[in-house]
Parts: C-alpha cells; structure tokens; sequence
C-alpha cells in the first residue's frame, strides 16, 4: 500500500492485481457506499463506444445530484484482452475509488474496442478490489457498503483469473465481514454480434453474481434508460447504509 | 503539543421508543495551537425543553472557555461564572423558563499548563495513558444530579432538600480499566462528596506532559454522559474503551467510533437505553496518537 501525490493510494490484490483509492486519512465522511462500473471495451463494441461513454458520465452526472452524493466513492474500470501485460489481467482502472467531486466527466477516456472478453477478470477485479479497500475502511470505523457493475456484450473467453476465484471473491464480499452488504450486477447490452443473453445467465449464476440485467439492443435510449437504472441502484445502495441490509429497489429489469 | 478533537450524541432507545429528542449534547475543538477543549451536556428528562438546555449549556460553556482560556490565571470559577452569564442571556433571549435548562456540565480544558476538567453533575471521565484508561465515574444518589440552572433559578435549596437524607449523595468511582478487564476486579478508589461539595462540582487536574510511572504518557481524555453507564450489556469501564479504542484518530474518529460501537452493542443487547453524548481531545508530542 502506497500513497502517491494525487490523494490517491496504491492496493494490491490476488495475484498481480491492483488498484487505487482514495487515501484513507483524507476521507472526511463516516460512512461510505462503494461503487464500482466495469465497461467491456472488447472488439465487439465497435460503433458503440460514444454511446457507452456517453452511459457513464450521464451515470456520474445524476449520482452527483444524490442526496448521498458525498458518501460515494466510486470507482471505473475497462475491459478487454489488449490490457493484458506480461500475463496480467485484461483491465484497465480509469480511475480508483474517488469522491464525486474529484471525477471530471470530460476526462473520460474515448473507449476504442478490441480484443477478447476477460470477464472472470473483470468481475475478480471489480469485486476483489471493493473488499480490499472495503476492508482498510471498516478497519479504521467506516461504515461501508457497496454495489458493482459489470457492463459486457459478450461471454469469458480470456481471463487470468479463474472462475474459482471470482466466486470466492463475491462470496466473500456478502458475509457481512467487509462490507455491511454488497450486490453485484451483470448487465448483458446486445451489440449485435448475436445474443448472449443464455451465456451472461449461466456466468451470473455461475459466479453467484446477485442479479443479471438484460438491456437490450445497445441504443440510445436504452442505455440512457441503463443509466438512469444504475444510478438508482446506487442512489438506493447509499441510502440502505446504516441499516445493516442491501438496498430493496434494485429492479431486475431496465 | 497537536491535539485532534471530535464529538458525537446519539439517541438512547428509551427516547427513541417514546418519541423523545435526544437530550445530550457535545462540542469541541481546538481554540489556537495549544489549547483545546472537550464539552458534554446530558439534559434533564424530567425537566423541560431540556435538549435544547443541553445545547444552550454546551454553548455558553463554549463561549466562556473562548474567551477566558487564554488567562494566564483562569479559574474554575471564572470559566463557570461566564457560562452561567450566557446561560440566563440565552435563556432570557429565547424565552425559556430554568426547567428548560436543566443539563448537566462538563468541559475540559487542554492548555500548556496541563488538563483542566469540571463536572457538574453526573457522567464520566476517561483518562487515556499509554498502558491503560483510567475511568472517572460520577454519580449522584437516587439518579438526581446537580444542574447548573438550579442555582441560576434559585431553587438550590429544593435539591438540597431532595438529598436532605444522604449525607454524601455525590460519588466518585477511579478504575483502572485495563485492571478491571484483566482480573475482573472493580480495582479503583471511591470518593464521596456532600452536597455541597457536589454543587460546586468536582475537578480534576493534571500536570503536561503528565507521565505516570505505571501508566506511561497521558494520550487523551474523553468526557462522556451518564448514558455511557447504561449501555445494555456493557459495563461501564468496557464502554469506555470501547469507545475510545479509535482505530484511526483522521476525522470524525470518534463519530466513526461511535457508530462501530452502536452496531456491535445493538448485535448484543439494546444498545444505549439513555442518550449518550461523547467529546474527546487526543495529544500526541513525538509521535502519532493511536489507540486500540
């Protein structure tokens, strides 16, 4: 763990994974909702990327008119074999568990599609990387919960980390030992390239992933209505801090 | 000498269930670079609009401590007598009677001259040392503890007469907290006040860098309300640690600290059944302060 100029510090996890938060000692709330967005940048997303940019930052832009705007630390990553480094896993953190205020939409990246799908690895990450820093938190008295998404078009087809792996991880995030609670969610967008609605289902139960969320052809409005979902889901994540249990209006439709 | 300062009140289960407001309340802060200060106020459930005489208590407190701390003879009295003012100047400027202003006071004051700590009334003291926490318990006969606003409203002589059988209704209990976990002994002094004595309030002093030859180096001192004694399944010294067992001493440590501790003693028992009210001052010299 190192904390570097930018307020940020550096976590490891597993095996060759990492990522960042915001360092510990500068958080000025008591309590905190962790979110974590995973996007698929794989080949098959081409034609898509402004729009799924777009999902992003239309997500970021109504969680900070939250009420509970100043107890999220959210966090974003990317997905897709050409991360990979030196057998590393297919993710790339935009950036690391951050305050609202300190996420500028404009400096999202423009996502550019190509290469396989590491699924496992981006679930692992996501959710391995929440417990991690989840545990620092509740170990300094912060109250914490968490929700994580994983936004993909297409099945696991080049991970480094094994399903084994990513279900240990999500097990461990639901025990109440990290995190007061946790959910996590799978949403399938269909890019056109054939349905893997089936596919997404099996990884989902697989994985023990709380729920999957079938979006529908990747359109305009059916990711800004994607958008407004995932916001919500936060926004009732936030407000279920406190009191013990996951929040009850996650919808399992869009 | 770096002091970090933090306060928190929380509502007890019997307020809650009876639709009360929370009655306790705390403030503290740092008044320049080397002194600062720790206030509690636990206000009468018997008496009036006594949350907000909590409030308007730990406020005039405040005021006086601002003003008079950087005296370089300040009294108890003067610090009282100040507060007192501000008391009767808010009370007459919101229109409230002295029942409304029945709440207990105690503050503590940290300067380069050392630690300065006055209770009047009931609640505790926790005095954190490098190897143990010593805990200051206050209590008065029959739950009826002495307020300030009595001597404001001149109705003394009524509380003298309500302890009229009991000749010293004030006790002071000293544990040694890690002794009591240790050994599950009450291994402490007891001390007991007439009510004279307890009018005026009880005070505590302590030379800085205070350093005990048993106890190493002093960290901190908390004051709490007597709603720290009535934490269900919790011991009173248990509580205290608990609560000062910061993990982290960034923020609102001990608002974090606080709320850990409501969660875990709700996974036992009820939690606290009478509002609770918390202030603590952490110093450290050479080296980060951390408990627990």
């Amino acid at each position: 763990m190192n904390t570097n100029t930018t307020g940020m510090t550096d976590f490891d996890f597993g095996s060759n994974f990492g990522f960042t938060g915001a360092t510990i000692d500068d958080l000025g709330a008591t309590e905190y909702t962790l979110v974590t967005i995973a996007l698929d940048e794989t080949g098959s997303i081409n034609g898509f990327e402004t729009q799924i940019r777009d999902m992003l930052t239309t997500t970021i832009d109504a969680c900070k008119k939250s009420p509970h705007s100043n107890n999220l630390l959210v966090r974003v990553i990317r997905f897709g074999s050409q991360y990979k480094r030196q057998g590393g896993p297919g993710v790339d953190e935009i950036h690391g568990f951050k305050t609202l205020g300190e996420i500028d939409n404009a400096s999202y990246p423009k996502l550019r599609g190509g290469g396989w799908t590491p699924l496992n690895d981006a679930v692992y990450s996501s959710v391995g990387a929440m417990n991690a820093y989840a545990k620092n938190l509740s170990d300094m008295d912060f109250g914490v919960n968490g929700i994580t998404f994983v936004i993909t078009d297409g099945g696991e087809n080049d991970s480094t980390a094994s399903m084994k792996m990513v279900k240990d991880e999500i097990k461990k995030s639901v025990t109440g030992e990290v995190m007061e609670s946790h959910v996590s969610v799978l949403i399938g967008i269909d890019t056109g390239n054939g349905s893997v609605k089936t596919v997404l289902e099996k990884f989902q139960n697989e994985a023990g992933m709380d729920k999957f969320i079938w979006a529908g052809e990747a359109t305009p409005g059916k990711l800004a209505k994607l958008a407004d979902f995932v916001s919500q889901s936060i926004s009732s994540t936030s407000q279920a801090l406190g009191t013990g249990g996951p929040s009850q209006t996650i919808s399992a439709t869009i | 000498m770096q002091y970090k300062t933090n306060h928190t009140f929380h509502i007890g289960a019997q307020h809650l269930s009876l639709g009360k407001p929370c009655q306790d309340y705390a403030q503290s802060g740092t008044l320049n670079e080397s002194t600062a200060y720790a206030i509690v106020s636990d206000g009468c459930s018997s008496g009036g609009e006594t949350d907000i005489g909590a409030r308007i208590v730990a406020l005039a407190t405040k005021r006086a401590l601002e003003e008079n701390a950087h005296l370089p003879n300040l009294t108890i009295e003067r610090i009282n007598v100040v507060r007192d003012a501000y008391i009767e100047t808010y009370r007459r400027t919101l229109g409230l009677e002295h029942r409304d202003l029945l709440a207990t006071s105690l503050w503590a004051l940290i300067t380069p001259n050392g630690v300065l700590a006055h209770i009047t009334g009931d609640g505790v003291l926790a005095m954190q040392y490098e190897l143990d926490t010593l805990v200051y318990e206050f209590s008065w006969a029959d739950n009826k503890p002495y307020y300030p606003a009595y001597r404001l409203g001149n109705i003394d002589p009524g509380f003298v007469i309500a302890h009229q059988d009991n000749p010293l209704p004030l006790t002071a209990s000293v544990t040694y907290a890690k002794l009591v976990s240790m050994r599950g002994l009450r291994d402490g002094a007891f001390t007991e006040y007439s009510v004279e004595v307890g009018m005026t309030g009880v005070t505590i002093k302590k030379q800085l860098p205070e350093q005990d030859d048993e106890l190493g180096r002093l960290i901190g001192i908390s004051l709490f309300s007597d709603g720290l004694t009535q934490v269900d399944t919790y011991e009173t010294v248990a509580a205290a640690q608990e609560l000062t067992s910061f993990k982290s001493t960034q923020g609102d440590f001990l608002v974090r600290r606080m709320n850990k501790f409501l969660q875990e003693s709700r996974k036992v028992g009820r939690g606290p059944i009478d509002d609770i009210a918390c202030a603590s001052i952490l110093f450290s010299t050479d080296k980060q302060t951390e408990g627990g």
